[in-house]
């Protein structure tokens, strides 16, 4: 019976955190020129973009550089 | 924790610097990616897209011409530098000793530290100018020269103090970090641009975008109190705004860690997400911003989030350049360790970061640090390529143990000499002297050295060398 491979959910979640917090900052900014969203809460989400891209990034470097 | 420990700890960051990198040490291409990506898509960018704007570029020119110039620095840097790095694997300090001596070099590296501290000074500058946000500190504008306000003074000591810090942990933390900030910043510099459109009339579809950056952003018209920029100004200051680092082969010390030569190629990333993007971004902003300082400009356009790129983007520019600085201090220094002389050099960058004149003269600036070094590349491409073709021994200082090549030493002296008066006397702009430096300094070397070795020091070249 072959070995069991153990799925790394640590690592998809990081990725995806990153992913997603790259997305944060780019795309309100894109949908305020095209008028889709307001310019009110554009910053903010861009700031909270920014902080979930280093939290998971920053993480996620560090954990790729001691493995 | 006692002093004298945490200085034991800090000697034992030894890192290469003073012998060929081995094979176990050598790095994937993934470091070299965030290291370009990190080190150009930085806070001057935001800078010199604010001085094209007020030198008058046209639109068409920035376009271009930023491409043309951004290309040919990329071929730059895989043709000519990593080659040779990765042959030699020598920081650039070391090589130059071998072939200058010790006392020529430790005369380049005094100027290539200064040079370097004054570069990584301007970085700190962009950074305390978004810092200093939230105290309401007067920011610094295109026309001053010197520290405005005691608070200037202080956001930047702040700002240098920390950089330093972590310019003294060494390479790998830097590489690390930049890899982490890299496709973010790229983003908040497009995103800056994205939110500023709405601002200047851009259509969403990007229908007048062409009609909006002739008439709003990049009009053609200079400043007043600016120079006029034409095409040729773009492409030679965007292709030598790192002439020190590629054609003046400071980064020998980058790629003497490449497992291939090819990774000279990773420079792309910079150039092109970098220098090209950003600065066409940087203009944008700057026409909807109401500021002539990088943090206030990028703050405007996109709050908190922008305001923290522009302190990042400096930091992660200003921590190779200061660890390049400690390389190039650590040679006239041979006793002391590359963290007492990174201290050293972070204070000299702090203290000239104190000057607004830094940020706002940048692009001279730059064109001067790349004359100023590039010369001396000359005379490295001529050792390595030439040298045994015209029959001549390479490395000649080490060889016969010379303390200062005077083939040398008068090829990158007449060089500034004839920088000079085609400057001050023929009128010739200082960006477009680097690269006529250059090819000057690969065949006077050349020519100097066949005097030296075949008719002057005849019997030292029949000698056995010195290894």
């Amino acid at each position: 019976m072959p070995p069991k491979t153990k799925t790394p959910w640590p690592k998809i979640l990081l990725i995806t955190a990153a992913v997603t917090g790259l997305l944060l900052t780019l795309v309100p900014s894109f949908l305020n020129w095209q008028g889709i969203i307001e310019p009110g809460p554009v910053n903010n989400i861009m700031l909270a973009g920014t902080i979930i891209w280093f939290s998971s990034a920053g993480f996620l470097f560090a954990k790729k550089k001691g493995s | 924790m006692k002093v004298s420990s945490i200085t034991s700890k800090l000697d034992k960051l030894y890192e290469f610097d003073r012998a060929p990198v081995t094979k176990d040490r050598l790095q994937g291409i993934g470091n070299f990616l965030g290291m370009y990506a990190g080190e150009h898509v930085a806070g001057t960018e935001f800078v010199i897209g604010i001085l094209f704007v007020a030198h008058g570029v046209s639109v068409t020119d920035l376009f271009i011409g930023g491409f043309i110039g951004n290309l040919l620095a990329v071929l730059s840097w895989a043709f000519i530098t990593s080659p040779i790095a990765v042959k030699e694997r020598l920081s650039l300090y070391w090589q130059l000793k071998k072939i200058c001596g010790p006392v020529l070099v430790f005369i380049y590296n005094i100027v290539n530290a200064l040079m370097f501290c004054f570069l990584a000074g301007a970085m700190v500058a962009v950074s305390a100018t978004a810092v200093g946000i939230p105290f309401n500190i007067t920011m610094p504008s295109l026309g001053d020269l010197y520290p405005n306000s005691i608070g200037w003074v202080v956001t930047v000591i702040c700002v240098g103090g920390v950089i330093t810090a972590i310019a003294i942990m060494g390479f790998e933390s830097l590489a690390r970090f930049a890899k982490t900030a890299a496709p973010w910043m790229f983003l908040i510099f497009v995103a800056a641009a994205f939110n500023s459109f709405p601002k200047l009339g851009v259509e969403p579809g990007l229908g007048n975008f062409w009609q909006v950056a002739n008439d709003t952003i990049w009009t053609g018209v200079a400043a007043p109190g600016q120079s006029q920029f034409t095409i040729w100004h773009v492409i030679f200051f965007t292709w030598l705004a790192n002439a020190a680092m590629h054609l003046g082969m400071s980064d020998l010390s980058i790629f003497r860690y490449a497992k291939k030569w090819y990774y000279g190629f990773a420079s792309a990333v910079g150039m092109f997400m970098g220098h090209y993007i950003a600065w066409i971004a940087s203009g944008i902003l700057y026409a909807a911003a109401t500021s002539d300082a990088p943090g206030p400009v990028a703050f405007q356009a996109v709050g908190v989030a922008g305001a923290i790129c522009v302190v990042i983007a400096g930091w992660t520019t200003a921590n190779p350049t200061l660890y390049r600085a400690g390389l190039a201090l650590q040679v006239a220094s041979p006793n002391w360790q590359r963290w007492k002389v990174t201290l050293l050099a972070g204070l000299i960058t702090t203290i000239a970061a104190m000057f607004p004149a830094l940020v706002m003269r940048l692009l001279d600036f730059v064109a001067l640090y790349g004359l100023i070094l590039i010369p001396m590349g000359g005379i490295i491409f001529a050792d390595f390529y030439l040298f045994k073709k015209a029959g001549l021994q390479s490395y000649y200082a080490e060889k016969h143990n010379i303390m200062f090549n005077s083939a040398a030493g008068i090829t990158w002296l007449l060089l500034l000499v004839i920088s000079l008066i085609a400057n001050r006397v023929m009128g010739i702009e200082l960006f477009f002297l680097p690269f006529p430096s250059w090819v000057m300094a690969v065949f006077m070397y050349l020519g100097f050295s066949v005097i030296q070795q075949k008719y002057l020091n005849k019997g030292l070249a029949g000698q056995q060398p010195n290894v």
